[in-house]
């Protein structure tokens, strides 16, 4: 079964796919769903979360990071992007949604062409988006994503998430499968079930800010973000505590300071989501053998891995060696190469 | 603020959150709620104009609901596109944006205008049909929009030739890579590029490869090789082909645009007009909004210098009460004179009748509805409130030197229309000079234009001859015993045990009455230790 098979097979109506770094052919993969919908005259609806900043060329300001639309495409981009777009686009519906590039807006390519993709910021913003193209007629809605904190909303908002990895993160494929792996095991991390903890863990999160759960209330210790904080909350920790609530991101040294609390181990780390996760491996695996358990509140259903063993730097592998190897690490999650599959 | 009011009163009498109950639905009409301002004495007719708007349209919403749903949600859409059209009115081309924004505003001028026609608001808005065709010369009554190919037979021409030069482009490129597949046995991958393994038996092919007009070069390393198709001269003349009818389409689109912005700026004045209006209906309705809420009606105004409420209610005041399930008793106040002195017991309502007053008043000139039974009144010029701020102290001042100075500016408004409440008179100093101030203040605004409402415990005030003074009834009908039972039999204390004693009505005093003793009631209603106001009655 091919990737697009399978996205057709699972009935996903919104997909979002996240690159573990630049140059892992994510865009290669956006690409290749955008073509295999229109052989399949699909409606497809585009959009991104938030503009990948990285791929702005600051220096010269010329480079664009756009995206070939066919004709019949329904985008959700910001105005600036629909004004100056190579494509040209109908004007269907102002969201208000504001961001730096003004208001997105949902419209639908009648001349194909480049356009620039650079969609709402929010997790809010990205589900008003996907269902205003849904009402447009869209059939399936590919959300193109980023793995970084300032815009990792999509995976939790959409019905199937893509990762894509590749020769670009690692030197040996040994080290690319590790760092993967990981990235695949935060995405699955299992959600919280104990309504109780949930209702009050939400509202931590919701705050954006670091708290803990014990005796059916819920505290916030401090402001600040959780690079700083492990250490402060481990001193309001105590047998009653049922979970800390990291509202932003976590880090790895936030992680390491929590390792030696005694009933750590019996204490839920709750977080946003998988995304929202940054630790290293070797602190991964230290943890599970602490026996923490980390939950999160909005799960993410991921559904395939995309892989290029082709990096920039010149680092190649064997594509179909590259395929097969993540292919037996990853089990049971499917894994494909985009371009091989073509070949 | 303003001179009308200053920011002081218009938070202690609670104006401020009424006006931030208001809620217009789109920027237009909160633009209209920015620009606010009360009717003045002098303007009577146009605030007699502006409330029965309002209080039409708060029938509207009552009677109508339907209708009022479908208006509120037909505004709650529209944008402000002023900028767009004082743009247009420049010269510069509108971007498609902003003609979708202002197509859109013709479509919801239809709409409102099909709502309005049922109602009999004087304010209406003006559908504009001949640029309704214009952006939407295909008549599909769409709302979106989209440079057409009817809009020129030059643009449609261009559109057919870019879409074969793209079709010969796809022809070209598909040769190509059939050429290159055929001759070298390798794929060209949807990077654009053609990967070739290294090994003993491909070091002829590759550089074959190398050699090819085809193919260029890019990079190889350890393990391959890789190229790219080197473009025909074909192909790179048909994507400058391409490139050039892209310039044309938006060359052609530009002049369909600048001419369809400046078939717009032939109607400024009218979308301009028409903006305004839907901000006023926007605001109206907010207003009415508000009205629904707090059970408003439409205050009349009158010529003679006198504020007559009936019923009245503060109702923020009432909703704090109601949340501690307690009653609101609505007040009967009747200003005629110029000062009024209301005295009476502690916790009877005093200051939130003060409040109550300059709330309804403040409200009405802004052309709101009034939370009471009836009111008549008449225009103001200003509304000045002195009691309680805790922002004196913050500027160096005591209770005392912030009172003396607020009345000292309102004195030199004296001859103004202007309505003066006073919380508590000259409180805040030694009694005998404080009555002497206060007699001397009341001296001061009795010969004058304002009416001026004062509270006070000094009895002494109530002497002074050409003064109306109203008393809280208080607890005057309950008797220490049936307080005593009261509070046994119930168990409650505080603030709910004396607001089921307390009336809070106000009734005029004529002549000699004893002053009120009640705060060591009041005191012992509240829970206050009782052997300290033992004491207190051996001091009396």
């Amino acid at each position: 079964m091919t990737l697009f098979e399978l996205v057709v097979e699972k009935k996903v109506k919104s997909l979002s796919i996240i690159g573990m770094a630049k140059n892992v052919g994510k865009t290669v993969t956006l690409n290749y769903l955008i073509e295999q919908s229109t052989k399949r005259n699909m409606v497809l609806g585009l959009t991104s979360a938030g503009r990948d900043g990285e791929k702005i060329d600051a220096v010269f300001g010329t480079h664009k990071p756009a995206i070939w639309v066919p004709e019949g495409t329904l985008l959700a981009t910001a105005r600036k992007c629909v004004i100056t777009s190579d494509a040209r686009i109908e004007i269907l519906y102002n969201t208000d949604i504001s961001t730096p590039l003004g208001e997105i807006i949902i419209g639908r390519a009648r001349e194909s062409g480049d356009i620039e993709l650079a969609g709402p910021a929010t997790s809010t913003g990205i589900k008003q988006v996907i269902e205003t193209m849904k009402d447009f007629g869209g059939e399936l809605i590919i959300i193109d994503g980023a793995l970084d904190r300032a815009s990792s909303a999509a995976p939790t908002v959409t019905d199937a998430t893509i990762l894509s990895t590749g020769a670009a993160i690692g030197y040996s494929i040994e080290s690319i499968i590790d760092k993967t792996k990981l990235r695949v095991e935060l995405f699955s991390l299992k959600e919280l079930k104990q309504s109780k903890i949930r209702q009050l863990a939400a509202k931590i999160v919701q705050e954006n800010k670091l708290g803990i759960v014990a005796n059916d209330r819920f505290k916030i210790i401090e402001q600040g973000d959780a690079l700083l904080s492990g250490k402060e909350i481990s001193a309001v920790i105590d047998e009653n505590t049922e979970a800390i609530v990291i509202g932003g991101a976590v880090t790895d040294r936030f992680m390491m300071d929590l390792i030696n609390i005694p009933y750590i181990d019996k204490i839920y780390i709750v977080v946003k989501d998988g995304v929202k996760v940054f630790f290293e491996d070797s602190t991964y695996k230290q943890l599970k053998r602490r026996g923490i358990k980390i939950r999160v509140l909005d799960p993410i259903n991921l559904l395939a891995l995309t892989v290029n063993p082709y990096s920039p730097t010149g680092y190649n592998f064997d594509p179909v060696e590259f395929l097969d190897k993540i292919r037996s690490a990853m089990y049971p999650l499917p894994v494909y190469d985009v371009v091989l599959e073509r070949l | 603020m303003n001179s009308f009011i200053q920011e002081n009163t218009y938070k202690e009498i609670g104006l401020l959150e009424m006006m931030n109950r208001i809620e217009p639905l789109c920027s237009l009409g909160r633009d209209m709620k920015s620009r606010m301002m009360p009717f003045l004495p002098g303007r009577e007719k146009d605030l007699e104009k502006d409330l029965d708007r309002v209080s039409y349209c708060k029938d509207v919403m009552q009677h109508k609901k339907k209708l009022a749903v479908e208006i509120e949600s037909i505004i709650s859409h529209v944008k402000d596109i002023r900028g767009s059209l004082k743009r247009a009115n420049s010269g510069i081309a509108l971007d498609v944006v902003e003609l979708y924004e202002i197509k859109n505003f013709l479509f919801q001028l239809n709409e409102l205008d099909e709502c309005l026609q049922k109602l009999d608001l004087d304010i209406s808005v003006t559908p504009i049909k001949q640029l309704e065709t214009l952006l939407d010369p295909e008549k599909t009554g769409r709302h979106t929009f989209y440079i057409e190919n009817s809009y020129s037979r030059r643009l449609k021409w261009i559109r057919e030739q870019k879409k074969n030069i793209e079709l010969s482009i796809k022809e070209e490129r598909d040769s190509l890579q059939k050429e290159i597949e055929n001759t070298f046995g390798h794929k060209i991958n949807p990077r654009g590029e053609i990967v070739v393994s290294k090994g003993d038996d491909k070091e002829q092919l590759i550089s074959e490869m190398k050699n090819s007009p085809n193919l260029v070069y890019l990079r190889e390393n350890f393990s391959s090789v890789i190229f790219a198709p080197r473009p025909t001269k074909t192909l790179t003349q048909l994507e400058d082909k391409l490139m050039k009818f892209k310039l044309k389409e938006e060359e052609e689109e530009y002049n369909i645009r600048k001419k369809l912005t400046a078939d717009i700026s032939r109607y400024f004045d009218i979308l301009m007009k028409n903006s305004e209006n839907i901000g006023i209906i926007d605001l109206l309705f907010a207003k009415a909004k508000l009205g629904v809420q707090i059970n408003g009606i439409k205050p009349h105004i009158q010529s003679e210098q006198r504020i007559h409420i009936k019923g009245g209610r503060h109702p923020i005041v009432e909703e704090n009460l109601r949340k501690k399930r307690l009653n609101y008793t609505p007040i009967d106040i009747d200003l005629n004179n110029p000062v009024v002195l209301i005295t009476g017991v502690n916790m009877g309502g005093k200051t939130a009748t003060l409040k109550m007053v300059g709330l309804l008043v403040a409200m009405a000139q802004y052309g709101l509805l009034v939370p009471a039974d009836s009111m008549e009144f008449s225009l103001r010029n200003f509304i000045f409130l002195s009691g309680s701020s805790g922002e004196s102290l913050a500027e160096g001042l005591s209770a005392f030197g912030a009172e003396i100075k607020s009345i000292g500016e309102t004195i030199k408004r004296k001859d103004d229309l202007g309505l003066i409440l006073i919380d508590e008179l000259a409180r805040g100093t030694n009694p005998p000079e404080g009555i002497a101030i206060a007699s001397a203040v009341i001296e001061t605004f009795k010969k004058r234009n304002s009416i001026t409402v004062i509270t006070t415990h000094f009895h002494e005030l109530s002497q002074i001859p050409g003064i109306v003074h109203l008393q809280v009834k208080g607890l005057l009908d309950v008797d220490l015993n049936a307080i005593k039972t009261n509070i046994a039999n119930k168990g409650i204390l505080g603030v709910e045990a004396l607001n089921s004693l307390m009336d809070y009505r106000l009734i005029e005093v004529k002549g000699e009455t004893p002053p009120p003793r009640d705060a060591i009631k009041v005191a012992r209603l509240m829970g206050f230790d009782e052997e300290t106001l033992k004491l207190a009655e051996k001091y009396l």
